[in-house]
C-alpha cells in the first residue's frame, strides 16, 4: 500500500520533507489551499502553492490537491479559476467533496471523490469508482464494511489517521456567538473547543470562509486491520491537530510497517507510545437507530 | 398569472397525509417501511401507500416515498427485495422517490423507468454543475440544499434543465444535511439512516484554550431557527422553482393543517393577484404562528445566516393558538356539530373554527352535550370525548378547532 501524506506546517519544512520524501511508499502530498479546501491543517496561499508544489514535483511526487468543501454558485467558478492557476501536471490528483467540481474538472485532471458520509456501502463506492479516477473509501464505516468494502472494490484509497470531521455548516456559529454574546474574540484562532453540558470531551472547533468545523477529539488509526485490507492501493495519513513529533512518528510507524522494517506488534508498541489520543473512531462503533435498540 | 407550483407537505402517517392533501398541499412525501430517514416517524405499509397513492390520485394529487437514507450494506444487501419494492411503489401508483443513494437512482431507472427519482437534501446541492451530474443519472428534480440563498436559487435554476425543489419551512440542520455525523459520535445514532438524536442543539460549554468563554448558565449553541420562507413565496414563484417544501414528517395533523392551508392561501392569493398586501401578509404571518411552531428566521433566504437565524438559551414552542378539538360531523338541520376533543375547553371560551374551505371562524361556546352520555357540559376535558356543540354556521367533517391560551 502506498501512502498520501497531508502537508502540516511541520512538513512544509524542506528537509523534514525531503527526509521523509525518500520513501518509495509514499506516493504524494496532500495540499491544502485557501478558498478551496477542507480541513486542511495547513492553507496555502496560490503563490505559496505554486512554489510548494513545484517542491512536490522536484521530490518525484505527487500532489493531491485538497478541494473537499461544498461549492455555493459562484464560489464553484472561482475555485475553477484558482485552480486553474496552479502547476499541477497530468500526474497530479484533485481529491474533491462537491460533484459539481468533478464535472467541471474531469476532463482535464485526475479526480478522487472525497464523501465520507456517502461511500458508506460497498455499491455506491462501485458506482462513484466507476465515474470518477477513484475513491476514498468512507471513514464512518465499521472496519467489517470497510474490508467488504474494499475486497468488493480493489483499489480504493482508505484513512489510515486522522481526527475525522463530525459536523460541517456554513453557518458562522463562532463569529455569530460572539457578536451575541459581545465578546472581542477572533473566530478565526485555531484553539477553540467544545464541550457537551454533560461531558468531559473537548472537540476542537475551527471557523473559516467554508464555514464552522466540528471535530473529534482523539485520532482513529487503522493499524491491526490492515493485514485484511489487502486490497487498497493506497492509504491517506491526514494529519489536522498533529504536533511536530506526532507528525513525524506516525509517518514513519506506517511507513516502516509496511516497508516490513517492523512488526504489527512494534508497529502498536510505537504507536501506543505516543503522546497523543487515539482510537479506532468509527472503524470499531455500531450505530443504532433507536434508543431501545442494544448494541450486539 | 400563468405560474404554477407544487406545495409539497410532510407526513408521518395515513391520516396526516390525508389531511395535508385536504388542506392544501399539492403532493406528501412519506417514507416506507424502508430506506427511509425519520426512523421514529410511523412510516407507511405498502398498504398505508396504495390508499394513499388511491387517494391522492382522486384528487390530481402525487404522493413521492423517500428512500433517502445513506445506506451501508446491510441495508443493500437485498437487491430482490430493493427491486421488489420499487416495483410495487410504481405500481401502486406512486410518482417518485427521494433518494440519496446514487446506487439506488440507478437501480430505480433501470427497473422502474417511469417512476421519477428526485435528488435528497442530504446530498447537499449547490450548484448547476452538481445538477447536470444528475441529470446524467436521469434524475427528475433536485432538492437544493438548504444553505442556498435566494439568489443562488435563481442562478441555479437558469442553468440547469431539471426540476428545482427548496425548503420553505420547518426545522433546518445546523450542518450541511447528510456531512453530519455529531449524532453518530455524542449517541451512537445514526443521523444518515434516520437516527438523528440533533445533537447540534445541545447545550455546549466553549473555550479558547483552557479559558471557558460562556457565562455560567448560559451556552454555546449550535442550533438554529426553523425555517419560515413565507415572504419569499413570490420570488420563489418568479424563480420558477417547481416545489415547495415543508418540512416535518413528525409534526402533528393540527400543524399540517395550519402551515398547509396557510400557504396555499398565500401561494393561491399570489397566483390570482400578482402581489401580496403588508395587510395580507401579516395575516398570513400571524396564522402561521397558531401552530406548534419553534422560533423562525429566514434561514439561509439571504445569504450567510447571522445571529437572528440562531437560536440561542431560548426555547419558544408555544403557538398562539391551542388546538382543542376536531369536527366529525355537522348536521345541518338542527346546526350542531359533533366535535372529538383535543384539549381541554369551556363554555364561554372563544373557539375559532377553519378547514380546507372554512375561513377563520371564531363563535363563543355558550352550550354543549357529551355525545355518549347525553348529559350538558361545562367543560370538556377527556381526550378524544366526542361532543356536540351548536354553531350557527356550516363546518365539514375534517375541519379543525382552536382557542386562544388562557393566561
Amino acid at each position: 500500500m502506498q501512502l498520501i501524506i497531508e502537508i502540516n506546517q511541520y512538513l512544509t519544512i524542506k528537509r523534514w520533507l525531503k527526509a521523509i520524501s525518500k520513501s518509495e511508499l509514499i506516493d504524494g502530498y496532500l495540499i491544502g489551499i485557501k478558498n478551496l479546501s477542507l480541513d486542511a491543517p495547513k492553507m496555502f496561499s496560490l503563490e505559496e502553492a505554486k512554489l510548494f508544489i513545484d517542491e512536490i514535483h522536484h521530490l518525484n511526487k505527487h500532489v493531491y490537491l485538497n478541494v473537499m468543501r461544498l461549492f455555493h454558485q459562484e464560489a464553484l467558478t472561482k475555485a475553477i479559476e484558482i485552480i486553474n492557476k496552479l502547476n499541477l501536471n497530468k500526474d497530479d490528483f484533485i481529491i474533491f467533496g462537491d460533484i459539481g467540481l468533478f464535472m467541471l474538472l474531469h476532463d482535464k485532471y485526475k479526480m478522487i471523490y472525497y464523501a465520507p458520509t456517502y461511500l458508506t456501502n460497498t455499491k455506491d463506492v462501485a458506482l462513484y469508482q466507476n465515474i470518477c479516477y477513484n475513491v476514498i473509501v468512507s471513514n464512518q464505516v465499521s472496519k467489517d464494511e470497510l474490508i467488504k468494502i474494499t475486497n468488493y472494490v480493489p483499489n480504493t484509497i482508505i484513512e489510515l489517521f486522522g481526527q475525522e470531521a463530525i459536523f460541517y455548516s456554513r453557518r458562522p456559529l463562532l463569529t455569530n456567538y460572539f457578536i451575541h454574546t459581545e465578546k472581542k474574540n477572533n473566530p478565526l484562532h485555531l484553539n477553540y473547543y467544545v464541550q457537551e453540558e454533560l461531558r468531559s470531551d473537548l472537540h476542537p472547533v475551527i471557523e473559516d470562509e467554508a464555514g464552522f468545523h466540528l471535530y473529534e477529539c482523539k485520532h482513529y488509526y487503522l493499524l491491526e486491520e490492515l493485514p485484511k485490507l489487502t486490497s487498497p492501493n493506497k492509504g491517506l495519513i491526514r494529519t489536522i491537530f498533529l504536533d511536530k513529533t506526532s507528525t513525524i512518528k506516525i509517518i514513519q510507524i506506517y511507513n516502516d510497517y509496511f516497508m516490513n522494517y517492523i512488526t504489527m506488534s512494534e508497529a502498536q508498541n510505537c504507536l501506543s507510545k505516543m503522546a497523543i489520543e487515539t482510537y479506532k473512531g468509527s472503524y470499531d462503533m455500531k450505530t443504532i437507530l433507536l434508543k431501545k435498540e442494544t448494541i450486539n | 398569472m400563468n405560474k404554477q407550483i407544487e406545495l409539497l407537505a410532510p407526513a408521518g402517517n395515513l391520516e396526516k397525509a390525508k389531511i395535508a392533501l385536504m388542506y392544501g398541499a399539492d403532493a406528501v412525501y412519506v417514507g416506507g417501511k424502508e430506506y427511509s430517514l425519520r426512523a421514529r416517524a410511523s412510516n407507511f405499509t405498502m398498504e398505508d401507500l396504495k390508499e394513499l397513492a388511491a387517494y391522492a390520485h382522486e384528487q390530481n394529487k402525487k404522493v413521492y416515498v423517500t428512500m433517502n437514507i445513506i445506506p451501508h450494506d446491510e441495508d443493500l444487501d437485498d437487491y430482490n427485495n430493493l427491486c421488489d419494492y420499487l416495483r410495487h411503489l410504481e405500481k401502486i401508483g406512486i410518482s417518485a422517490i427521494i433518494t440519496s443513494s446514487l446506487f439506488i437512482m440507478k437501480t430505480a431507472k433501470e427497473i422502474v423507468p417511469n417512476l421519477e427519482v428526485h435528488v435528497s437534501t442530504q446530498m447537499s446541492i449547490t450548484n448547476s454543475e452538481a445538477i447536470k451530474f444528475y441529470e446524467m443519472m436521469k434524475a427528475t428534480r433536485v432538492v437544493l440544499a438548504r444553505e442556498v440563498s435566494l439568489n443562488e436559487m435563481a442562478l441555479i435554476k437558469a442553468n440547469t434543465n431539471l426540476e428545482i425543489e427548496v425548503f420553505i419551512h420547518g426545522g433546518m440542520c445546523a450542518s450541511y444535511s447528510g456531512h453530519c455525523v455529531l449524532s453518530n459520535h455524542m449517541t451512537l445514532r445514526d443521523a444518515n439512516r434516520g437516527g438523528c438524536a440533533h445533537s447540534c442543539r445541545w447545550n455546549y460549554h466553549l473555550y479558547q484554550g483552557k479559558k471557558k468563554l460562556n457565562a455560567k448558565g448560559h451556552f454555546f449553541n449550535m442550533g438554529s431557527k426553523d425555517l419560515m420562507a413565507l415572504k419569499y413565496i413570490p420570488s420563489l414563484i418568479d424563480i420558477g422553482i417547481t416545489s415547495l417544501k415543508i418540512e416535518g414528517r413528525m409534526k402533528s395533523a393540527y400543524y399540517l393543517a395550519t402551515v398547509v392551508r396557510c400557504y396555499r392561501l398565500f401561494i393561491n392569493k399570489y397566483l390570482e393577484k400578482g402581489f401580496i398586501t403588508e395587510e395580507e401578509f401579516k395575516w398570513y404571518y400571524e396564522e402561521i404562528l397558531k401552530a406548534e411552531n419553534r422560533e423562525t428566521g429566514c434561514g439561509f433566504y439571504n445569504g450567510i445566516p447571522t445571529i437572528n437565524e440562531q437560536l440561542y438559551d431560548t426555547r419558544d414552542e408555544t403557538p398562539t393558538k391551542e388546538y382543542v378539538g376536531d369536527v366529525i360531523s355537522y348536521n345541518e338541520d338542527n346546526q350542531t356539530v359533533l366535535i372529538a376533543q383535543r384539549n381541554y375547553f369551556m363554555i364561554g371560551d372563544e373557539l375559532e373554527f377553519f378547514g380546507p374551505h372554512l375561513h377563520n371562524t371564531s363563535y363563543v361556546v355558550s352550550s354543549m352535550i357529551d355525545a355518549q352520555t347525553k348529559e350538558e357540559l361545562t367543560v370538556a376535558r377527556h381526550p378524544l370525548q366526542k361532543i356536540y356543540i351548536k354553531v350557527p354556521f356550516k363546518v365539514q367533517t375534517f375541519d379543525m378547532i382552536r382557542k386562544k391560551f388562557n393566561d
